[in-house]
């Protein structure tokens, strides 16, 4: 099997710092915590309304969002939901006075990762952040692990393409998976399928085909966004798995792009073991009834 | 409205401040903040608009606080949780207050910039 270069490029050279944006009105406070996370070494993006946060969060890219529970335009909280519901893999720490410690269990149980008081401890600003990324990129790390331990442990071929397209839609945030057969003649076969998908799959798992190589590898613009990975066993490709997103929800990031080819390549390995079994089994009913 | 027995500024807030080099862009944004907050109060009281009152109080108070600038920060804090309560004399006495308390705080802090 080969493994595209560019499926496991350095991940520090793409995510050097983690990226962090400040949700907070008051401008001298925003450019006290701005400074304070930079500091740490991140990467800081600023915004004062919710509705910039919101579009900015649905964008994509961001980490970390530290979100002013008090904003003047949008409920806090409301952001929160929004962010949780539309960027889940964003981890967000809630920001309230002393006096909204009420608002801050409210937050809690929206799924904020943590909270900070007003005034905000400059010095331990960074820690509270670190342990954020950290955590997030655990969750991920355990999520991929799982998912291709799944993949591995499947002893019945029909129970394989269900496992790779739920993979696929888990580890890199899709709203659905398509999985495709290469038959002999180089033609397309959908054998599984998760999620409403945009009917483009089948044309972008051609390209892949045609062009022996992942489709596309960055795409920022392209609605609705759509990655393809081939499947590949010994150099030759027997399937593609593509994913899609929604119109309008931002495009794959490379993280998700990667792990996506991880659960692709384990979905080939699977299934190279399971088709060689298949066929040892064949074998081996053969040989029993000659005897 | 009277607290002489909170210091005026968190030597603390300050030092850490200074530490991650925006001390000089933050004493900018914060007169600005101030300036433009007193304003918006003393408008506030004037039209009796008392939801005003408190928003501009909550947000200046958070100012205040996260530069260390204790007194300023309870004295908005009186005034957010007064908003509602207090009579229009007392909203403007603490607007007055407030005007001092700023004028104070702002020399100690750009002595410690």
């Amino acid at each position: 099997m080969t493994f595209p270069v560019h499926a496991s490029p350095n991940r520090r050279e793409r995510y050097p710092h983690g990226h962090v944006l400040i949700v907070e009105d008051e401008a001298s406070i925003l450019v006290m915590l701005k400074a304070a996370i930079q500091r740490a070494g991140r990467i800081v993006e600023c915004v004062a309304r919710g509705d910039q946060a919101l579009d900015r969060i649905t964008a994509g890219g961001i980490d970390v969002v530290l979100l002013d529970l008090g904003l003047p335009d949008t409920a806090g909280i409301e952001v929160l939901k929004r962010s949780r519901r539309d960027a889940p893999d964003t981890e967000v720490i809630v920001v309230t006075g002393t006096h909204d410690l009420a608002v801050a269990v409210q937050a809690l149980r929206q799924g904020a990762y943590d909270y900070l008081t007003k005034p905000v401890n400059l010095s331990k600003v960074g820690g509270v952040v670190d342990r954020c990324v950290e955590a997030r990129t655990t969750r991920r790390t355990t999520r991929l692990s799982t998912c291709v331990h799944k993949i591995a442990s499947i002893s019945e071929l029909d129970d394989l393409p269900g496992c790779i397209t739920t993979s696929a839609v888990a580890v890199a945030g899709a709203s659905a998976a398509s999985l495709f057969l290469v038959d002999q003649d180089g033609g397309l076969k959908v054998i599984e399928t998760q999620g409403p998908t945009s009917g483009q799959a089948l044309g972008r798992a051609k390209q892949v085909v045609v062009s022996r190589r992942w489709h596309r590898w960055w795409m920022p613009s392209e609605s609705p966004p759509i990655v393809a990975w081939p499947m590949q066993v010994e150099g030759r490709i027997i399937g593609v798995l593509v994913v899609e997103r929604e119109p309008g929800q931002p495009t794959f990031e490379p993280g998700a792009i990667e792990r996506l080819g991880i659960v692709a390549a384990a979905g080939a390995l699977a299934a190279d073991r399971l088709i060689k079994v298949g066929a040892l089994q064949k074998d081996v009913n053969r040989l029993s009834r000659s005897r | 409205m009277n607290d002489t027995n909170t210091a005026l500024v968190d030597a603390e807030t300050v030092t850490m401040l200074r530490e991650t080099g925006a001390f000089a862009e933050v004493m900018d944004l914060m007169t600005r903040s101030m300036s433009g907050g007193l304003d918006l109060l003393e408008h506030g009281i004037a039209t009796q608009n008392r939801e005003q009152v408190r928003r501009v109080a909550h947000r200046l108070c958070g100012a205040a606080n996260q530069v260390g600038a204790l007194r300023l920060g309870r004295a908005w804090r009186e005034v957010e949780d007064g908003a509602f309560d207090l009579s229009i004399d007392e909203l403007g006495s603490g607007h007055d207050r407030l005007c001092d308390l700023w004028t104070q705080t702002r020399r100690v802090l750009e002595v410690a910039a």
